[in-house]
């Protein structure tokens, strides 16, 4: 990051010397961005599976930083994306499609700071305790529908759409 | 793979004008055409060397389409079919907005995602061309976060989408506001994705 993207960018953002802290509370909010909207919901196809990046709110105290981008060339690239929230008791978890039997895959928040974002959180996929870093796409879709279902939108994407 | 909508072949012989990736590109013609060979499929034959041979041309010939592929010889006519004049204007948005996602770069998202990649164009136009000749219409055309392309559809309040992922794999679901979704994993052959394109309409049906 160069020092005039600096100046402008929101301290609380900034990793410095802090280190990750894994306990979430349940009503904690995870910012999310997305470019697309299906219907009432945010599309599940602008949403990942595994490892769906947000803004964790605690640090994140501004919901529109979730648009910020971390890269210096292209600081307002997402200005125009929507932004929206999931609270942590609202994550869809567990999941067991019934095509793979009695298999569940839970779902939690990990935070992974980043330099200049350190609120930044993946909801990440567990299988008995373990990471999961690849799920079938029956699974990815099912936790994107059910995610994308609970999340609240606080600003719709201003973007073209063909609809 | 990119598409082309052209004039009327019947100006043959004449400048033809085509938006090439929403440039206008002026394709100049004067072309010899052998004694005996249609002026059609002359026509077509030319424009593919123009543009390097390899491309698919869509050649819109009033409210007739006729397509070559690339996976044929460019004089080959493979097809030809019946397109509703109101249909144009939702086959161009897709066709557009595919055109738009060609220039995405990695990281288009912020979050790593990965622009979509040639099996997925391959996959794309593969479901858009069923639903075309189907008579169908997608709601809306994107690149997909989990690295692809998203067809997907709206009716009411039931949704539905198509994902060609990165790797060639297709899957689709379908879902309303309360309820279970229903998320299967699709083949790549027609037959396959004419399978879950009728499954998606009969469920945006409500049937």
């Amino acid at each position: 990051m160069n020092i005039s993207m600096a100046d402008n960018y929101p301290v609380e953002l900034i990793m410095g010397e802090r280190v990750p802290d894994q306990i979430f509370s349940d009503d904690e909010k995870l910012y999310i961005r997305f470019d697309e909207i299906l219907g009432e919901f945010v599309a599940p196809t602008s949403l990942i599976c595994p490892n769906q990046s947000a803004n964790r709110s605690t640090i994140c105290t501004n919901p529109e930083w979730v648009l910020l981008s971390e890269v210096p060339e292209t600081p307002d690239v997402f200005k125009d994306w929507g932004y929206g929230y999931v609270k942590v008791r609202d994550i869809p978890t567990p999941l067991t499609p019934p095509s793979l039997g009695a298999l569940t895959t839970e779902f939690k928040p990990f935070h992974v700071p980043f330099l200049y974002n350190y609120s930044h959180t993946e909801i990440r996929p567990y299988r008995s305790g373990a990471d999961v870093h690849k799920l079938k796409s029956n699974v990815r879709n099912l936790f994107k529908i059910n995610l994308c279902r609970r999340i609240i939108i606080l600003k719709r994407p201003d973007l073209p759409t063909i609809a | 793979m990119n598409r082309f909508w052209l004039g009327d072949p019947d100006s043959f012989g004449l400048e033809q004008i085509a938006p090439r990736d929403g440039i206008v590109t002026s394709v100049a013609g004067c072309y010899a055409r052998p004694k005996g060979m249609d002026k059609k499929l002359m026509f077509i034959n030319d424009f593919i060397n123009d543009i390097g041979g390899r491309d698919r041309i869509i050649l819109l010939t009033g409210q007739h389409l006729i397509y070559v592929s690339d996976s044929c010889m460019p004089c080959q006519i493979i097809e030809g079919r019946k397109a509703p004049m109101e249909s144009h204007s939702w086959l161009q948005a897709i066709e557009a907005k595919l055109s738009s996602m060609r220039n995405l770069m990695k990281n288009w998202n912020g979050y790593g995602s990965a622009p979509p990649n040639k099996n997925a164009f391959k996959n794309a136009d593969e479901v858009i061309d069923i639903l075309h000749q189907k008579g169908y219409e997608a709601h809306q055309v994107s690149p997909s976060a989990d690295e692809g392309i998203a067809i997907s559809f709206l009716k009411g309040g039931r949704h539905a989408f198509i994902e060609c992922y990165n790797d060639g794999d297709i899957a689709a679901a379908v879902f309303q506001k309360q309820g279970e979704p229903e998320t299967w994993d699709c083949g790549s052959s027609a037959s396959e994705l004419t399978e879950t394109i009728e499954r998606i309409f009969e469920y945006l049906n409500g049937r």
